[in-house]
């Protein structure tokens, strides 16, 4: 109950503190809703008046119609426009606290839980449910209010009409039914929807579209959609027709029940003791009465499905709430480091995994030096640079910089003074002056800036991709966008991370994996120098390669395997010790031999 | 907001509605014509129980005012009971039916969507910012809100439509110009109504412009992963939130404002009916006073002009069908432009069978522009490759390598210049499609078994267990495998139950046994871009010490930047960027004797290995 109560809570405080005024025209849906109701007794007293000859009752019943109809119509249309605009709007406020909530966790690690991310894409799949929310809590208070009415309506016209209700009851049970198997129905197909989804996509992009070409595979995707679409859509039939099927039996039922109740009302009307009015209001009203009954199934939920992205969101809140708790560290990080970064007794498992991704790595990486941190696929170098950064947090152990545990260090304060080009790097659609220039926000707009960070990344080559240059809108499907290729866009990440003038810890996360032999050297020439001159700051330059060539000129070398460290050294001894290490960069040199 | 005009022009409605017509015919004849029945007795019980019920109300009178006997009553009364079952029984069979009709229909759409994103070869078609506009416009209508409730709404305005034409017909019977005055007024307020909430769902789900596209990725950059780690290091979430707020509301407020004006127009128009309508019941009762009209027929007439109401628009129903009307005329048109058939699938043509073996290529004086850019990416390029050769390709970043391994697959076509594989043009001639195998550096994760993801590249030979193993094996996959419990049928995606997620390594491996697959499927050139990018120093190791095995029997090009690997190839070139052609061509001991671009940029990674030292040279 009380989960509910916050639900409802966050869903008003949401709509009205979004758009107070149309919040409240949203009332005139339901509103304009109870008027049409009041139709039957217009008619039912202009039918009256003529049949005794009463003109001022025949006058007065067709104003009263052409009034509530006109308000109908013009409350439905505002009420629609309010609608629309409320949803839309009130979406894009919950679409917002949505991104602003999941950017705002310091951590990164909810993003690489599976479930986690499918709950954010349901709830962002949702947000036009969200914006209605309001709506539908409105509605749901209508329909009952109009059940109401309508019981109350037909026990004062004549309590025979009562009898209406069990033929409609059916209908109750029926839509309720007929909700379940759809859902199920849903349930079944969803993996062949998502499997549709995909392929689909598949259909339409042009970077899937060179294999699809090249192998031939277009009308073998084609055949798969096909098949992946029928078998999207099978479950849902099936359950459409079953529900179809049963609608017949109660829909005939009704009609039954109500002709029944009509001849019943009509011998007495023979008696006189029923108006020709009441009859035609009671045709009325039962019209009425299958929708209401209908619609307040469909509408409770409604109301139900919207609780439930409620709810989602209320997670997303508690979620963010506790991620942040974990980040409460406020100490003001060093501006220079004396000592370094010391790793103690350091492990980080993935949630779900079976296994550590680090165990128990202790390591000093001493002020101003260059390391360098090798291994292969999978031996925990990303883990521990995004450990470093503070975008996880340790299983277990601590890192401490100068001697201050990361975890009482302000985070924020922290991030400005590192900076990093991850191996994944993030292929920024903006103008390339604020893809790079994002790197040191304050200077996002600063021309000579953005040049000489992209200079320093060995990455003035990039210009002649620009055509309209820094100006140029990266990405194809934007207008006059371009497209980059796969080191040019890795050279504008490194870019970035040269826009910070004076990190403290500076990682480069196989920087060059995409780059040509010129550019790789050059960029590793310009780093080392510039991981030489910041030694007075005591900086640290971490990197994280594949490729040996560029590892000898490290002060240190770490070699991660499995998660541990098992060798730790300048070039030389590591050679000399003729371990994992050695023959790597054994297999490597020969290369070049 | 101009270019957002997905509620079309009248015209194409019209001739949309006609289209759609045809849809529900072809894509399901037997149960379209069994829901046009049902619909057609739903509209004419509707204008029966309308004349039944003032028939009962005449009756009534008599009965009571002239104590005639109740025989008549109870015929009109019959007339109005059949009348009500039978219209819940044909609403039941409607909904029966119209399921059917639109699932198969949803099912069409679908796929006629999908072949005009498959249909062209030429992938500059695809990359084209019109074409691919409109292209993800017409998957988006496709399953937008809107668009199903205008499928499924399609019986019921027919209903309600076919209603309000009886009821103007029933109420020609009392005065003939009231229902012309009555239903002119109600169309030409229901075009200024529909116009208004076109233009407010235009706005909203139409076309999306600049503005609103840009929104839309700020908010996506913020929630998924790709982007997570920049955004926190560089702190830049609350930039990114500030430029979605802003660009989110320079599209929206004055697209709320422009809506809000033409409100007035909106309210005024049904004033206006609210007076025609009432001014209508008025007469009704004035002819009733002056016992020129009885009340049977009072009744009747109230209950056929509230009906004529259903001329105007209906609710997002009718605003579902234009969508779905515009679609199609869309649809059809770059259907139609791409030759394909409108409403039918084209023909799936069964892959022909390639005979293996290894073919010889040339490329003489092409040059080749990409539709952004305005410099040509190569000029005047010419290269011949003889069959069975290995040859490597190297340049600095963004010299055209990556284009022209496209052009010979036959995804572009040249300005100018010829290019030939086993003497045909792979752009135009079928018969060349699947000679060339490529490993893009941006292959595809099919979210699809493993046995799916290897042998799409079998090209019809994707049934020989023997064939797949070998190319899993050569391509270092074993160790995927393993990781798979050996399960050739292991989805390769967590989003489906059982699936497995692979590593970037681990989908690298894939990717070239699929391309290692095609060739015993018949390709005769293999090229290979950047095939070792994410793999490790064992790995890249592991796979180029058989590359030559691998290679055999077929001609392969090698791109990569790791010269390492490059020298295995019997014959390297280097491709000048700045020229836009072949600068250097000949064997690695040939270009390192050569001393240019390549033996420059060879010794430079060397040296690296060399200043190291340590290793001692034995």
């Amino acid at each position: 109950m009380r989960e509910t109560i916050r639900k409802l809570a966050l869903i008003t405080r949401m709509t009205v503190r979004t758009d107070p005024w149309r919040s409240l025209s949203a009332l005139l849906e339901p509103i304009s809703g109870g008027l049409q109701m009041l139709l039957g007794l217009w008619l039912k007293m202009i039918v009256d008046g003529a049949m005794s000859g009463n003109t001022s009752r025949i006058y007065f019943g067709a104003i009263a119609a052409a009034l509530s109809l006109y308000l109908y119509w013009t409350g439905t249309l505002l009420g629609n426009g309010a609608r629309i605009a409320l949803s839309e709007r009130v979406g894009f406020a919950f679409d917002h606290e949505i991104a602003r909530l999941t950017a705002e966790i310091p951590s990164i690690e909810h993003l690489e839980r599976a479930e986690y991310v499918d709950q954010l894409q349901i709830l962002r799949q949702n947000r036009g449910a969200l914006g209605g929310s309001l709506n539908s809590l409105l509605n749901a208070l209508n329909v009952f209010v109009n059940s109401i009415t309508v019981i109350i309506a037909l026990a004062a016209i004549d309590p025979r009409l009562l009898l209406l209700l069990c033929g409609a009851l059916p209908a109750v049970i029926g839509s309720r039914l007929r909700l379940r198997w759809n859902k199920q129905g849903e349930d079944e197909s969803a993996a062949a929807g998502r499997l549709t989804r995909h392929l689909s996509g598949l259909t339409v992009d042009p970077v899937a579209g060179m294999e699809l070409r090249v192998f031939r595979l277009r009308d073998e995707i084609r055949r798969r959609l096909q098949q992946s679409v029928r078998e999207w859509r099978a479950p849902v039939i099936r359950a459409t027709a079953k529900g179809a099927s049963m609608k017949i039996a109660e829909d005939a039922g009704f009609g039954l029940v109500l002709s029944g109740v009509l001849g019943w009302l009509l011998v007495g009307a023979a008696n006189g003791a029923v108006t020709a009015g009441t009859i035609v209001l009671a045709v009325v009203i039962s019209r009425q009465l299958q929708g209401v009954v209908v619609g307040s199934v469909y509408q409770l939920t409604h109301l139900a499905d919207t609780l439930r992205s409620a709810g989602r969101m209320l997670w997303l809140i508690d979620h963010a709430t506790e991620a942040q708790a974990s980040y409460a560290g406020t100490v003001e990080p060093p501006t220079r480091l004396r000592h370094g970064i010391h790793l103690e007794n350091v492990s980080f498992s993935y949630s779900g995994a079976d296994r550590p991704s680090l165990s128990d790595v202790t390591l000093d990486l001493p002020a101003g030096s260059v390391v360098a941190l090798v291994g292969e696929n999978g031996a925990g170098k990303t883990t521990l640079i995004t450990l470093l950064a503070g975008l996880y947090r340790p299983t277990s152990g601590r890192i401490l910089i100068d001697g201050t545990d990361l975890a009482d260090l302000d985070i924020e304060g922290w991030r400005e003074r590192s900076s990093a080009a991850f191996q994944d790097y993030s292929k920024f659609e903006f103008s390339a002056q604020h893809a790079v220039g994002v790197g040191h926000l304050p200077a996002r707009d600063d021309e000579p800036a953005v040049r000489r960070a992209l200079t320093d990344a060995s990455a003035d080559d990039v210009h002649a991709a620009l055509p309209d240059g820094l100006a140029t809108q990266l990405g194809p499907t934007w207008e006059g966008g371009v497209d980059l290729s796969g080191g040019q866009w890795q050279k504008l990440a490194l870019g970035r991370a040269m826009m910070r003038r004076d990190p403290l810890l500076l990682v480069f996360d196989e920087p060059t994996s995409a780059l040509d032999a010129p550019t790789e050297h050059a960029l590793f020439e310009r780093y080392t120098a510039a991981a030489r001159a910041a030694t007075d700051r005591g900086a640290i330059t971490l990197l994280v390669t594949h490729r040996f060539s560029t590892v000898r000129s490290a002060d240190l070398i770490v070699v991660l395997e499995d998660g541990r460290v098992t060798e730790v050294g300048p070039h030389g001894d590591l050679v000399r010790t003729g371990r994992t290490y050695a023959d790597l960069y054994e297999i490597q040199a020969q290369g070049y031999r | 907001m101009t270019d957002a005009q997905d509620s079309g022009t009248r015209r194409e409605r019209i001739s949309g509605y006609g289209d759609h017509a045809r849809m529900l015919c072809s894509v399901a004849p037997g149960w379209s014509t069994t829901c046009l029945i049902a619909t057609a007795l739903r509209a004419a019980c509707s204008i029966l129980t309308m004349l039944a019920v003032g028939q009962l109300v005449g009756a009534l009178a008599r009965v009571l005012v002239h104590h005639e006997p109740t025989g008549r009553l109870w015929t009109w009364f019959g007339v109005f009971a059949g009348a009500a079952i039978l219209t819940q029984l044909a609403s039941a069979v409607l909904s029966w039916g119209a399921a059917r009709v639109n699932a198969a229909y949803r099912v069409r759409v679908d796929e006629l969507v999908a072949e005009v994103g498959l249909h062209p070869r030429d992938l500059g078609r695809l990359e084209d910012e019109e074409f691919a506009l409109s292209l993800s416009t017409l998957a988006d209508n496709s399953r937008h809100w809107l668009f199903r409730f205008g499928l499924t709404g399609t019986w019921e305005l027919l209903a309600a439509k076919l209603t309000a034409l009886g009821s103007a017909a029933i109420v020609l019977t009392w005065r003939w110009w009231v229902p012309l005055v009555l239903v002119g007024c109600i169309l030409a307020v229901s075009r200024v109504v529909a116009g208004w909430i076109d233009e407010l769902l235009d706005g909203l789900f139409g076309r999306p412009s600049t503005e609103r596209g840009r929104a839309n990725y700020m908010s996506a950059l913020m929630i998924h992963p790709e982007a997570a780690k920049e955004i926190r290091l560089f702190g830049i979430a609350d930039w990114l939130q500030r430029r979605y707020s802003l660009l989110w509301h320079s599209f929206e407020t004055p697209f709320w404002r422009a809506s809000h004006r033409k409100l007035t127009l909106v309210v005024g128009a049904l004033v206006v009916e609210a007076a025609v309508v009432g001014g209508a019941l008025a007469l009704l009762a004035y002819d009733a006073y002056h016992g020129h009209v009885s009340a049977a027929r009072v009744t009747t007439y109230v209950l056929a002009i509230l009906g004529l109401e259903a001329f105007g628009p209906q609710g997002d129903v009718q605003s579902g069908l234009v969508r779905v009307a515009v679609f199609l005329r869309r649809l059809f048109a770059t259907r139609r432009d791409l030759g394909l058939p409108e409403l039918t699938l084209g023909p799936v043509a069964a892959p022909a069978k390639r005979s293996p073996g290894a073919v010889g290529l040339e490329i003489r004086d092409v040059t080749f522009t990409y539709r952004t850019r305005d410099e040509p990416t190569l000029r005047e390029l010419t290269l011949i490759v003889p069959a069975g050769q290995s040859l490597a390709v190297v340049g600095v970043n963004g010299a055209g390598k990556s284009t022209l391994m496209k052009l010979l697959a036959g995804l572009y076509r040249p300005d100018s210049g010829s290019i030939r594989v086993d003497g045909k043009d792979p752009f135009t001639d079928e018969t060349c499609h699947g000679e060339v195998a490529v490993v893009f550096q941006d292959f595809v994760h099919y979210p699809l078994p493993l046995r799916d993801n290897v042998g799409f590249g079998a090209m019809g030979r994707e049934d020989e267990q023997a064939l797949l193993d070998e190319a899993l094996h050569d391509a270092a996959g074993t160790e995927v495998l393993d990781r798979l419990e050996g399960d050739w049928e292991a989805v390769l995606s967590k989003e489906f139950e059982g699936g497995t997620e692979l590593s970037a390594g681990q989908w690298q491996r894939i990717a070239l046994a699929r391309a290692l697959a095609s060739v015993g499927g018949g390709a005769g050139v293999l090229v290979l871009d950047e095939p070792t990018a994410a793999l490790d120093v064992r790995a890249e190791a592991e796979i180029f010490d058989r590359f030559l095995a691998m290679t055999r029997g077929v001609t392969t090009i090698l791109v990569s930047h790791r010269l390492s690997t490059v020298r295995r190839a019997e014959r390297i070139v280097v491709l000048d960027g700045t020229a836009g052609r072949i600068s250097e061509d000949g064997s690695h001991e040939d270009l390192m004797a050569r001393g240019g671009a390549y033996a420059e940029m060879f010794t430079l990674q060397a040296s690296r290995f060399a200043m190291a030292g340590g290793t001692p040279e034995s």
